[in-house]
């Protein structure tokens, strides 16, 4: 079997046959395959979140497509989790270059214009957030409000408690409303997507 | 909370948001993701949350306390514009914290949303309470309940044992009473048997010997019908001779019942003279042709043979070798039951054995509390070393008020060991 064309990096464009190859090196199950790729994509993602990557789905995907196009011409990957973390890295400090070079925002102009922004479609969000919170369960939303409904040293006492009458631990009440807050958050996201789609 | 090290270009004040991280751990999530973490440091947590599902699920956890603080307005004004520079910079993170301050308005009582559901808010927390009301009532009701369940099944499985037990006793009793019933007819048989007997004796004196024998038996039998019907009832059901000899073992034994150790005439209520009474049995106990160790007596059930006590009668006062004690070589030790002319009237007691002709041997003081009329007295218990063979003396004196000895009796007995 012959290798395939080894091409520049800027001209390689993600094939079928490429991304059929990465996959099964996730798992041989094609399911549990793409449920793993899921998991790398949003967990890149976020690390590009965390780096300051204004654009984390786009250096996501390149990561991504960098691994697939490395695996599809026969390297050999012992630690995949490892090695894509080496290749998000070097596509992080590329994207810092890039930025740096265009530096078409500055970061104040870039935060008030984030400001405004956020003001802006408050109303939307309160709105989604209001029919995404009565779409959840009673007991669910009771919960959930109360974790989140005081601030600072209030808040600690008052999730402590809570865990005590759940009779669960502090932790495990903190991963169920995060879980919680991620299937609400993703609500909203639809919600508001619709709002886009009728303006 | 822990005091942390923090980069030398930032230094929060104490009491933000990082510094109220409860952990270190959770302290450096943070400040990597406000940007503050060294290079090194930052490797480190990369990897971490990469190779380790649980470090980054930690990461997102903290990610979003991060956001809601910023949403609250929980952070300094370096942390925030540490926060905007990394999260607002893209259109994911803006959204982010866009929901977040939603939310945060949503579930907070002074939020604008919050107003809307203040009401409910407090509806919640009031469930929440009488939730958990609810359910210790609950727990506590299905603790009482089990409970009595069990008490139930308890008091029922012993009411059941009581109720055979009773039913055994009833039986037991049943049978009893047909035993008696049996000895009952039996007494009657013999004592009617013994009466019409005497009869006869008494009557033959009266008439004369040559022509008595047909008119006595006329009148025997005129003069006494229950005799007659009684013999006729002995004569038609002859009663089956008891089994007096056992022929199960080589043993040979009886058993004292509490009504012939109370209605026997006992002399000073000698429980063992009662052994006398026995086969082959003398009051010493001493069983014929046997040794004393193959002899057992037992008193309510329990052996009473590794202490044996000897009863010393007044008689014995200056006879010498009136009584013979026989003493096995198995035992060590002996009681002796003195018998009192009258009634004592010392508590503290000393008793000396000597030889009959030897100098003055053991010598035991006791205390024996008094009982009304009490002319028994039981002393300590002896070591038979101390008891010399031969022809003994036991001298028994009582203390009085003054603290002197007087004599209260003298026994003389012949000690014989084997």
């Amino acid at each position: 079997m012959s290798l395939p064309k080894i091409t520049p990096k800027n001209e390689w464009v993600l094939t079928q046959a490429a991304f059929d190859g990465f996959l099964a090196t996730l798992d041989r199950d094609r399911d549990k395959a793409g449920e793993k790729y899921e998991h790398i994509r949003l967990k890149l993602l976020n690390y590009f979140q965390w780096c300051g990557s204004e654009v984390p789905d786009i250096d996501a995907d390149e990561t991504i497509n960098r691994v697939t196009r490395r695996i599809y011409e026969g390297q050999n990957v012992y630690n995949l989790t490892g090695y894509i973390y080496g290749v998000a890295k070097l596509v992080h400090a590329e994207s810092l270059k890039r930025r740096n070079r265009r530096r078409t925002l500055d970061e104040r102009s870039f935060i008030e214009l984030s400001s405004i922004s956020v003001g802006v479609e408050m109303a939307n969000y309160q709105e989604c957030l209001e029919r995404c919170l009565g779409s959840l369960k009673e007991k669910d939303r009771e919960v959930i409000t109360e974790y989140y409904r005081h601030k600072k040293t209030k808040k600690i006492d008052c999730r402590k408690r809570l865990a005590a009458r759940l009779g669960i631990s502090l932790n495990t009440l903190r991963v169920k409303m995060y879980r919680q807050r991620m299937n609400l958050e993703a609500c909203v996201e639809k919600c508001i997507a619709r709002y886009e789609c009728t303006d | 909370m822990h005091r942390l090290r923090v980069n030398h270009s930032y230094r929060p004040k104490k009491g933000r948001f990082v510094l109220a991280a409860r952990s270190i751990s959770e302290a450096k999530r943070v400040r990597y993701l406000l940007g503050l973490s060294s290079p090194a440091e930052r490797e480190h947590i990369e990897s971490e949350y990469f190779e380790d599902e649980d470090a980054y699920q930690e990461m997102l956890m903290a990610q979003n306390d991060l956001i809601d603080a910023y949403a609250r307005s929980e952070l300094t004004s370096e942390e925030r514009r540490r926060f905007e520079k990394s999260f607002m910079s893209s259109s994911r993170g803006r959204d982010r914290v866009k929901f977040a301050r939603a939310f945060a308005a949503a579930v907070s009582a002074t939020g604008p949303v919050g107003t809307k559901y203040s009401g409910t808010l407090l509806d919640i927390s009031k469930t929440f309470q009488s939730l958990g009301l609810l359910q210790t009532a609950t727990i506590g009701t299905v603790i009482v309940f089990v409970a009595m369940l069990a008490w139930l099944v308890i008091d029922r499985r012993r009411m059941v044992n009581e109720l055979q037990k009773v039913r055994a006793e009833s039986a037991e009793l049943s049978k009893r009473t047909e035993a008696l019933l049996r000895s009952s007819d039996t007494e009657r048989t013999r004592a009617a048997e013994i009466a019409a007997q005497l009869a006869d004796l008494r009557a033959q004196p009266d008439k004369p010997r040559h022509r008595e024998r047909g008119t006595t038996a006329t009148q025997r039998t005129r003069h006494l019908p229950e005799v007659k019907k009684d013999r006729e009832r002995i004569a038609r059901k002859p009663e089956q001779p008891e089994k007096l000899a056992n022929t199960r073992d080589a043993s040979l034994g009886n058993a004292f019942e509490r009504r012939k150790i109370t209605k026997l005439p006992l002399n000073a209520r000698n429980v063992a003279n009662l052994l006398s009474l026995q086969p082959a049995t003398t009051r010493d106990s001493d069983v014929a042709v046997s040794r004393a160790n193959q002899a057992n007596i037992a008193l309510d059930g329990f052996s009473v043979e590794p202490l044996l006590t000897y009863p010393l009668m007044p008689w014995n006062t200056s006879r010498s070798g009136e009584t013979t004690i026989r003493i096995p070589s198995s035992l060590s030790s002996i009681r002796f039951q003195l018998a009192l002319e009258t009634a004592a009237i010392h508590e503290d007691y000393r008793l000396t054995i000597k030889p009959a002709n030897g100098p003055p041997g053991t010598s035991v003081d006791w205390i024996a509390p008094l009982t009304p009329n009490q002319t028994i007295v039981n002393t300590p218990v002896i070591s038979t070393s101390d008891l010399p063979s031969g022809d003994d003396v036991l001298l028994l004196m009582g203390r009085e008020p003054d603290g002197s000895f007087v004599k209260v009796a003298e026994y003389s007995f012949k000690v014989i060991k084997y």
